[in-house]
């Protein structure tokens, strides 16, 4: 997703203001498959775009605002779940936003018998897994933000993820001749 | 050259699980450009024995898709809104960060009492007196409201709108217009009675229109209201004579200063056509450019000057966009063959 965040640190509300709009969705698309309560997400979208505004004359010296803020609205959304669970549960143990298993799905309208097995296969990864499959192949974050958005290691979240992606290949054990029909179809 | 040798020696190594695990082989599948194309096929092509893996690894990876979730625009505008109204109110009584959240937070409790829906890019809310709502648009800049009883009023640029904060159930509908404003508003009559409460009155310095449920436009400017009927029935009252009111029938133009009427028609297509600006469409009856350029005076705040008194005579029919000042003259200048020089809040106009 393009965001142009140029002009917002002179205090040029335009910009701010289409900033606002692509980040608001940007961040409800994102939220909202962590927490299910729509109003607490829109709530911390709020309160992070204006922090946005307050923090704007610091824009200059972050290289990467995008990944930037989005691990401040991820930090924030947690700390707000967070505090929602201790007033909740008495044990006051820690919570975290887990991502909705509903959300991940087959994109392309390929093969059958592949989309089937694919299908199945996601059901078997974790709620971090698909996550971070989320944040590498839905968002474009390389492995370095993905890593700081999970609040993770960059080394672990290579792990991370070639687990989610070997299991995918696992679950897609097609017959040799079968690969070589579909290549002869899907590759020229 | 060396790095991209290395790395096509590099995956001569690679079997399906390697590709998918790779992140330039990840980057080609989901953000593919001229150079990741061309180095893979180049690959491809000097290693045909990978094709196989090359193309489920891809396969793959292109399915990995997730659902989109999008907001509802009106949340979306409800918030940026109150971020602006929260920055707004900042500048006024300037208290560094700390007077912004005070603000900001204020802001949020009134947005919960707030029972208007907005959309606009650029709105400033301020509660000037207690027990009422200001909605101003800027130059430019269209701004649509639901009021409390879901009628529609969409605020033209520069305008100014006032109402109640309470609609009182046995007070007629108010509000005070300054600027332009089409309104749709909802009809409550069931009986033909007509109940108090029932009635909607538009205040404007020149008129007071009283409506039953209809649709229409009203434009005060530089000291001239025009109002024009598109559906329904309203009564226009002079508001410095104590004449007998205006009736107004579908299709009905009219327009007045505050103690005569200056003039009147009847066009449909006219009356349906004063309120294209709210698709961002200029639509005028054979205008004049010194009538083109009086509306976008009202609506961007720049003015022009003619360089020759001939061009105030030429004419331009047809819609014109106005989705931005920089593309109604864009228009114009192609059309009529004329050219503007911007110098800051003056444009001035020549031919070419």
């Amino acid at each position: 997703m393009e965001i142009s965040w140029t002009g917002i640190e002179v205090g040029d509300k335009d910009a701010y203001s289409h900033a606002y709009r692509k980040l608001y969705e940007r961040f409800y698309n994102y939220g909202v498959k962590l927490v299910e309560d729509s109003a607490l997400v829109e709530d911390v979208i709020q309160e992070i775009l204006m922090t946005l505004w307050v923090n704007r004359e610091g824009l200059r010296a972050i290289k990467n605002p995008d990944g930037y803020y989005y691990v401040l609205f991820r930090r924030a959304l947690s700390k707000r779940v967070a505090a929602l669970a201790k007033t909740k549960t008495i044990d006051g143990a820690e919570f975290d936003p887990e991502f909705a298993a509903d959300v991940m799905m087959i994109r392309q309208e390929t093969d059958q018998a592949l989309k089937e097995k694919l299908a199945a296969a996601i059901h078997t990864l974790s709620a971090r897994q698909q996550e971070a499959l989320f944040l590498r192949f839905y968002e474009g974050f390389s492995y370095e933000e993905t890593a700081t958005i999970l609040g993770i290691s960059v080394k672990a979240t290579y792990k991370l993820m070639a687990r989610s992606l070997l299991t995918l290949r696992d679950k897609v054990s097609v017959p040799l001749v079968y690969i070589f029909f579909l290549l002869k179809e899907n590759f020229h | 050259m060396y790095l991209r040798m290395k790395k096509a020696d590099k995956y001569r190594q690679y079997v399906l699980g390697d590709f998918l695990c790779d992140e330039y082989f990840q980057d080609w599948i989901h953000l593919p450009d001229e150079e990741k194309n061309a180095f893979w096929e180049q690959w491809l092509q000097a290693n045909p024995g990978k094709q196989q893996e090359i193309g489920l690894a891809r396969e793959i990876l292109f399915n990995i898709g997730f659902k989109t979730s999008r907001p509802d625009p009106l949340n979306v505008e409800a918030s940026l809104n109150r971020a602006l109204a929260a920055i707004e109110e900042c500048k006024q009584r300037p208290a560094g960060p700390r007077g912004f959240w005070v603000a900001a937070k204020r802001w949020k409790a009134a947005a919960v009492l707030i029972p208007l829906l907005l959309i606009s890019s650029l709105i400033f809310w301020r509660l000037k007196t207690p027990g009422q709502y200001t909605v101003n648009t800027g130059y430019g800049k269209i701004s649509r409201l639901v009021l409390p009883d879901s009628s529609v009023v969409v605020l033209n640029a520069n305008s100014t709108i006032k109402y109640g904060k309470k609609w009182d159930k046995n007070a007629p509908r108010e509000l005070w217009l300054n600027g332009e404003a089409f309104f749709d508003v909802k009809h409550l009559d069931n009986d033909h009675n007509i109940e108090n409460y029932e009635r909607f009155i538009v205040h404007t310095v020149n008129t007071t229109v009283e409506v039953l449920g209809t649709s229409f436009d009203i434009r005060e400017r530089r000291g001239r209201t025009e109002i024009s009927l598109q559906k329904g029935a309203i009564r226009v009252f002079l508001s410095k004579t104590g004449t007998q009111p205006v009736l107004m029938k579908p299709g009905d133009i009219l327009l007045v200063d505050s103690v005569s009427v200056i003039h009147r028609t009847s066009n449909i297509e006219h009356a349906l056509n004063a309120s294209s600006w709210k698709e961002k469409k200029l639509v005028l009856s054979d205008p004049t450019l010194s009538e083109i350029f009086k509306y976008l005076e009202d609506t961007y705040g720049k003015s022009f000057i003619l360089e020759d008194p001939e061009l105030a005579r030429k004419k331009l029919n047809g819609p014109i966009l106005i989705d931005s000042l920089d593309d109604a003259l864009f228009v114009m200048s192609t059309a009529l063959n004329i050219s503007f020089t911007n110098e800051g809040d003056q444009i001035r106009v020549n031919f070419k």
